[in-house]
């Protein structure tokens, strides 16, 4: 839905306002995709760059929320980072036992996933996307973010107990 | 709640607050005014997710010569009309980025042009008896992983975007490990082989809008070199391999923002064969009015060995499921509660045409579901079906699941069925058997049914095997045997329990029995999901498939069990450590191999002792 006139430019894309409200968002969207925080952090600043270039053609709030987080995956994707890496930086946290599920835990399991699968537990559990929703941010099938987020929750059931997987 | 944990977890992880500063300063010195500036058109309200049926005011158009007219597709006869059906279906896209514009544009990469397959070197030790990719219709090739010609086995790691090509036998070597990047491009975990060529494909990151593939000649082991590549418009929906024709299917979505009038490859699929480009022409599409937003299924098949692209055809219309045999594709389009199926045929030479529209109830579980036998087409779908429940003093309308089974001729036009099976449930698992199908339902209880087709225009459901679990693929295992590997579930409550194998016995269709099954230790495989996974053959008495253990450690294992005597023996379990997937088994002559990411196992295979282990 479009809530702003022909011509203008909408308050909340205003560059700034985007950053204030969303940086945190893309930051946690590039660690989950890059496990490392010195890659988030040249992904934050990049987004952002990128996002200066369009967004004077935001409509409306949530369309700033899913092109900011479209660059983010757009960027992650990218050779430049040391992603392609498979180490995992460590969590402050030493591994607790099963029966311990903490918070850092759940967050180790989510990393343990392969990239896809974690993208789309990241978007559908935190940014709070439905499936067409995240198959719209990827231009991808909604059966295979079905087939994905399935198979994300399948692999994550086994470590940790949990009624909303 | 893992969401609670899992959002509480990422609250902790935040930039540093110098960095956020400095990008803020930075935003704020580069923030230019806002400035006043005109749309293109008027900006009204995005229509939200409303069906949107195309009316086709171009009349009754003939389609073209050979194939069938039929009134709801039409043959557009320029680009002009395929513009207007294109704009008014066409959604606002949120992901316009102007600066990386929708343009196809070539990687860079070393192509030397070969002109035809060269012959193997003098030290020739291909062994012909060897396994091939486990694939649902015969002749027709289906990518993955693994692939190997008997001589070599070729392996991909898409996580690594490499390509390792390894020496079987007793002492395996890696031969070469090719690194295929190409910025900005996304590698697919599977691949073909094909003679002395692999085709690898890949997603344009940038735009999500290409599919680059790249043909590399593997007749130097040790020097791969990439010789042609095509970029073909839309995602990867499906492809396969017939003889040395590639096709690949790919859906192209259309973002209303994207289409400039002028400019038909704003709107028409495009290729791109070995950096010459191609519009497609107006007489290679057919638009339906059956679709939510503007989107294509571009169909192309492409000569590997040449280079060139044999045929081009498009539908206008998105697909959730394709069926490939060596004669014919049929693609699967959701109508509301009904599917719509499509039939093109291909050729030997890889031409590709449209032939007929037909329509059943309900959905298609995946391409198990369709077959083709004798020129009929058969389909075993699951439909929601509301039912009006009438209570003591009122009524509630419910929806239920129920199953069909339909056969279609080859003007797919219905000439049986049987509907209403197993209301309650759904489909899990089909396999065709000529003129035996057979399908598992499932909600607690795990019918297998078996349908009797060897009359077209009377299926008969002559048996229904009640048993707990479900399976999730079913694979032919020699006379009169039906191997089945899903999940077993407790009888009474439904939950789902570990993985289960079963070796039904189907010499009597009407009577099938459960003759052994296996309960496996944890309820991960990733045989579950492709039927790729599941290595299995008669003849040589084996069958193998992965299983990842989550309760401690994770670990991947590959279990490989023979049968025998009404029972399920074990082989061999291979412990491959942390690893999630992307397990694969296969045998050349006397040896079998196990592969993973980055180890290879040899064993003997007859007696399943050890003959080697490699890194890779």
């Amino acid at each position: 839905m479009s809530n702003k006139a022909i011509g203008t430019v909408l308050e909340a894309a205003m560059p700034a306002n985007a950053f204030e409200k969303y940086a945190n968002t893309v930051y946690r969207l590039a660690f989950v995709r890059t496990k490392n925080k010195a890659d988030s952090d040249d992904i934050l600043q990049e987004v952002f760059l990128r996002y200066m270039k369009v967004y004077e053609k935001m409509e409306s709030e949530e369309h700033v929320k899913a092109m900011l987080l479209r660059i983010t995956v757009n960027c992650s994707n990218s050779l430049k980072t040391s992603f392609w890496q498979k180490k995992t930086e460590p969590l402050d946290e030493k591994l607790q036992s099963e029966d311990e599920i903490t918070d850092t835990y759940v967050l180790q399991q989510v990393l343990n996933l392969p990239l896809k699968y974690r993208t789309v537990i990241h978007l559908h559990y935190y940014c709070g996307y439905s499936v067409e929703e995240i198959a719209n941010l990827q231009n991808s099938n909604p059966s295979t973010i079905k087939t994905q987020l399935a198979r994300a929750r399948a692999t994550l059931k086994k470590t940790i107990k949990a009624d909303d997987l | 709640m893992f969401s609670d944990k899992y959002n509480s977890a990422l609250n902790e992880v935040s930039p540093d607050e110098k960095i956020k500063q400095k990008i803020l300063n930075s935003i704020n010195e580069n923030q230019v005014k806002p400035k006043l500036h005109f749309k293109r058109a008027a900006i009204t309200s995005v229509a939200v997710a409303a069906s949107m049926l195309i009316v086709i005011t171009s009349g009754f158009l003939g389609i073209k010569t050979g194939n069938l007219l039929n009134a709801k597709l039409s043959a557009p006869k320029n680009y002009e009309e395929i513009y207007k059906a294109v704009k008014k279906s066409a959604k606002s896209s949120y992901f316009l980025l102007e600066d990386e514009a929708v343009d196809v544009t070539v990687a860079e990469g070393n192509f030397n042009m070969y002109a035809k397959t060269e012959s193997q070197t003098a030290t020739d030790q291909t062994n012909d008896d060897h396994s091939d990719t486990t694939v649902q219709v015969e002749g027709v090739d289906e990518a993955d992983l693994v692939k190997t010609d008997g001589k070599y086995i070729y392996k991909l790691d898409s996580v690594n975007s490499t390509f390792t090509i390894i020496k079987a036998g007793k002492k395996p070597t890696v031969e070469s490990e090719t690194d295929l990047t190409i910025d900005r491009y996304f590698l697919y975990e599977e691949m073909y082989l094909y003679e002395n060529y692999v085709v690898f494909f890949y997603d344009d990151c940038l735009t999500y809008k290409n599919t680059l593939v790249a043909v590399y000649n593997v007749s130097d082991v040790k020097n791969p070199v990439k010789v042609h590549e095509f970029i073909q418009r839309g995602d990867v929906e499906t492809t396969r391999l017939i003889g040395g024709t590639f096709y690949l299917l790919t859906n192209y979505g259309i973002s209303r923002e994207d289409i400039e009038k002028d400019e038909p490859e704003t709107y028409v699929p495009t290729f791109v064969c070995n950096q010459n480009k191609s519009v497609m022409s107006a007489d290679d599409i057919l638009i339906s009015p059956n679709h939510k937003n503007a989107a294509y299924t571009v169909i192309c098949a492409y000569d590997i060995s040449d280079g060139k692209v044999i045929s081009d055809k498009a539908l206008f219309c998105n697909t959730y499921t394709v069926y490939c045999s060596k004669s014919n594709i049929i693609l699967a389009s959701i109508a509301g509660e009904e599917t719509v199926v499509y039939r093109y045929s291909i050729s030997k030479e890889g031409k590709i045409q449209y032939c007929s529209e037909g329509k059943i109830r309900g959905s298609l579980l995946n391409q198990f579901s369709i077959d083709e036998y004798n020129d009929y087409f058969r389909f075993v779908t699951t439909a929601t079906n509301s039912q009006k429940v009438d209570y003591e003093f009122t009524s509630a309308v419910t929806t239920v699941t129920s199953n069909s089974l339909y056969v279609l001729d080859k003007n797919l036009k219905q000439v049986g069925k049987v509907e209403n099976i197993a209301p309650g449930e759904r489909v899990y698992s089909v396999r065709f058997m000529g003129d035996t199908a057979y399908f598992v339902t499932f909600r607690q209880i795990d019918p297998l049914f078996s349908v009797d087709l060897s009359n077209p225009k009377e299926p008969k459901i002559i048996g229904a095997l009640k048993i707990p679990g479900f399976s999730d693929y079913l694979f032919p295992f020699g006379e009169g045997k039906l191997f089945g590997i899903g999940q077993d579930a407790d009888e009474k409550t439904g939950q789902v329990g570990n993985v289960k194998i079963s070796m039904f016995d189907i010499s009597n269709p009407a009577n099938v029995t459960e003759e052994a099954k296996e309960i496996l230790f944890s309820n991960y495989s990733e045989s579950l999901f492709t039927h790729k996974a599941t290595f299995i053959n008669k003849n040589k008495n084996l069958i193998g498939f992965p299983m990842t253990d989550y309760s401690y450690d994770t670990t991947s294992y590959y279990m490989i069990y023979s049968y025998e005597n009404g029972k399920f023996v074990q082989k061999a379990k291979v412990n491959f450590g942390k690893t999630f997937e992307n397990l694969r088994g296969l045998y050349i002559g006397e040896e079998f191999y196990i592969i993973s990411d980055d180890t290879l196992y040899v064993y003997n295979i007859s007696d399943f002792s050890k003959v080697a282990e490699i890194k890779i």
